[in-house]
């Protein structure tokens, strides 16, 4: 089970680096080493986007693909809500 | 993206006390953010940089716990289980059948009688106690009877001190301040014992355990009910078993009989649609057909079989081996002579 994660983890950090943010982020790291200049901060949103360079898509589709494995372990069902917009309600 | 959660995720905007999402993208987020900074060489503050491997990343799983729910939810912590470790570490719990709960309440009883202190019914410990006294009584009147008609007094008389001993020893009990003493409440039984002499003590024995060996035999009484109980479902279950396998024997030779019967049939169909392949055969019999079976006769044939092997329509079983032999005295006229 743990090997699953490791492979996800794995997987996005991989292809974040191989991404554009992330070949920037690398030279940015190369230019700050050795001087004291902060390192640039690494999160979420420049996961996606770094100093306007394309990262990886991260959505809630990422989050399904690294946890899917507790799908093989558990029981889900739909629940049946509805969604209200000024008068008219929709059941989804 | 899956059905697994879209519908979750897609949700009214209500608030709700907890969401699966809510608790897991941040760990996600937080695993491949530290994955990344490890990746680019980032190291702890006096640290060195770690190692690129997977026990590495095994590492930051163990440390990456997610954050409770206010306080409601444990952390997620991702244990190094195989999903099979999972399943079998499940504790697996056998429902007990009905004999078990016999066994068991038969098992309560006989902790019951071992454990449990007893007492006799009162009117049991008023007769033993009455019988002991009157023993007692008898046996005082015979040995002073008996020191009477002796010519002397064989006892040597008591010292003053002595004496002054057996006073303070016959004080009446009950005069005694009592005791700071906090003790189970006895029963009538136990304070027959504690205050009876010896004669009645034994009796009271003898009474408690006969009265535990009445137990025991009732136990035994329901044990050995239960056994024969068990021994009648028990040849009743066998020979329900026999019996199915006595007729799963008779259906499979039944069925090896039948496999044979249907081979027979079959060749005898090929026959048929050899034979029909050969108009002139195929005439004739036709009109054989008609001279033994004439239109409107109750067992009449009333057509050949399909040419692909489908078998005769409307034709009575007794009329099927005529019709075979018929049938082979034209394609094999050596052979049905």
């Amino acid at each position: 089970m743990v090997n699953h994660y490791v492979e996800k983890v794995k997987y996005y950090g991989d292809k974040f680096l191989e991404s554009p943010a992330g070949i920037l982020f690398q030279e940015r790291l190369k230019q700050i080493r050795g001087g004291k200049k902060t390192a640039p901060n690494l999160d979420v949103s420049a996961i996606r986007e770094f100093e306007g360079a394309e990262g990886i898509a991260w959505t809630s589709a990422q989050a399904y693909d690294i946890f899917s494995i507790l799908s093989e372990v558990t029981t889900t069902s739909e629940a049946i809500a509805s969604v209200s917009v000024g008068d008219h309600t929709m059941l989804i | 993206m899956t059905d697994w959660f879209s519908f979750d995720l897609e949700e009214d905007s209500q608030p709700k006390p907890y969401y699966w999402f809510d608790k897991l993208l941040p760990v996600a987020a937080t695993l491949v953010v530290q994955w990344i900074r490890i990746l680019c060489g980032f190291a702890p503050k006096g640290g060195s940089p770690f190692e690129l491997s997977i026990s590495t990343i095994r590492l930051l799983l163990s440390y990456t716990p997610t954050d409770g729910h206010q306080g409601s939810f444990p952390p997620f912590h991702v244990e190094d289980w195989t999903i099979k470790e999972w399943m079998d570490g499940e504790e697996k719990i056998e429902m007990p059948t009905a004999n078990d709960v016999v066994l068991k309440d038969i098992r309560d009883e006989i902790d019951d009688i071992i454990n449990q202190p007893t007492s006799l019914p009162t009117a049991s410990v008023n007769q033993v106690v009455t019988q002991s006294e009157s023993a007692t009584q008898y046996f005082a009147e015979s040995f002073k009877e008996a020191l009477t008609s002796l010519p002397t007094d064989p006892f040597v008389p008591l010292t003053a001190e002595a004496k002054n001993s057996l006073s303070i020893a016959g004080i009446d009990p009950y005069g005694l301040p009592p005791a700071q003493l906090y003790a189970k409440e006895l029963s009538t039984t136990d304070y027959a014992f504690i205050t009876g002499n010896t004669q009645t003590k034994v009796s009271i024995a003898i009474a408690l355990a006969k009265q535990e060996q009445e137990g025991w035999e009732s136990l035994a009484a329901q044990c050995n009910d239960r056994v024969q109980h068990w021994k009648i479902e028990l040849a009743d279950l066998e020979r329900q078993r026999n019996l199915l396998q006595l007729s799963r024997e008779g259906s499979l030779k039944f069925h090896s009989f039948m496999r044979g019967v249907a081979s027979d049939v079959d060749r005898a169909q090929q026959d048929v649609d050899r034979g029909l392949a050969n108009p002139i055969i195929a005439r004739h019999l036709s009109k054989a057909q008609r001279q033994q079976y004439p239109p409107g006769s109750p067992s009449g044939y009333t057509g050949f079989a399909g040419t692909t092997g489908g078998h005769p329509g409307k034709q009575s079983p007794s009329a099927y081996p005529s019709y075979t032999s018929l049938l082979l005295s034209f394609i094999n006229p050596k052979e049905t002579a």
